[in-house]
């Protein structure tokens, strides 16, 4: 029983650490660094959220790769008919003869900080959970 | 009390992380919360049903697939009732990461002989108030 309470354990951790990579690379992604764009710029629109002004969602619609969600610098730097250009993990955007400077979102220096500690709370939960021994378990014992 | 110190204190510990380092995006917190509160109710609701000859094997052996439904559920109604401009990945693997740590808090629960009704119902109280709790973060 105590062998499969750790392999469920490691299984949850192991599925917290995919959630936590997820979380930032969709929030690097949309400062474009990682990506590698040669595209041109067909709409862009903002969607308004709960919190109209803190949480809009900026989109801009490209040419080959579809919709792309961006932070509002790069949305404010990018209009209709622009053509876009950068390689994967270059701080710069070229949009038709500017360069546009690229800086992680406040969102992404934050999940920096909460994914990692996050995760070693959950590792030290998991700790307790696998050694802890619930006083029912002498029911099943007897 | 372990148990109801485990089903409080990480996930008190991660919403405040949330708080401090993404104080600007209160709904970041609020879907974290709602995940984690949401799992932990809806896995003490399964295990007040679980038969107490069946409970250690079964309690057990439904962790995962129970994080794994609870997920799918919040994709979709992440997808539906809570589509406002986009499917937010983000806000996806915010409420997710809550359902694992609840799932992580549900197993002390697991593998042994069946707690007491009012054991399990205080994870279900605790559940629902985090899913209030998460709520509020989330629209206020």
């Amino acid at each position: 029983m105590h062998l499969r309470k750790v392999l469920v354990l490691a299984a949850l951790l192991c599925m917290a650490g995919l959630l936590a990579a997820g979380n930032l690379w969709f929030a690097a992604r949309r400062s474009t660094i990682p990506l590698q764009l040669d595209d041109l710029v067909i709409g862009r629109e903002t969607k308004h959220e709960k919190h109209p002004g803190s949480d809009d969602v900026y989109l801009l619609d490209l040419e080959r790769r579809g919709t792309l969600q961006v932070d509002k610098h790069i949305y404010d730097a990018v209009h209709h008919g622009d053509k876009l250009n950068k390689a994967a993990w270059e701080r710069q955007l070229i949009v038709g003869e500017r360069a546009v400077a690229l800086t992680y979102s406040e969102d992404f220096v934050g999940l920096t900080r909460v994914m990692p500690a996050s995760l070693l709370v959950l590792i030290a939960t998991a700790c307790c959970v696998g050694i802890s021994k619930h006083p029912a378990s002498k029911l099943v014992q007897a | 009390m372990r148990q109801f110190i485990i089903a409080i204190v990480p996930a008190v510990i991660v919403g405040g992380l949330y708080e401090l380092f993404l104080g600007h995006r209160h709904d970041y917190a609020g879907h974290y919360l709602a995940g984690y509160g949401a799992t932990l109710a809806a896995a003490s609701l399964w295990f007040r049903i679980l038969p107490p000859q069946r409970y250690a094997k079964s309690s057990l052996n439904s962790i995962l697939p129970g994080c794994v439904i609870c997920i799918l559920l919040g994709v979709l109604t992440e997808a539906t009732i809570f589509r406002i401009a986009k499917f937010d990945e983000i806000d996806f693997c915010n409420q997710s990461l809550g359902a694992v740590f609840a799932s992580v808090a549900a197993s002390t629960l697991s593998g042994c002989g069946k707690p007491s009704e009012a054991e399990i119902d205080i994870g279900l109280i605790i559940g629902i108030a985090f899913v209030g709790v998460g709520g509020c973060f989330a629209f206020a």
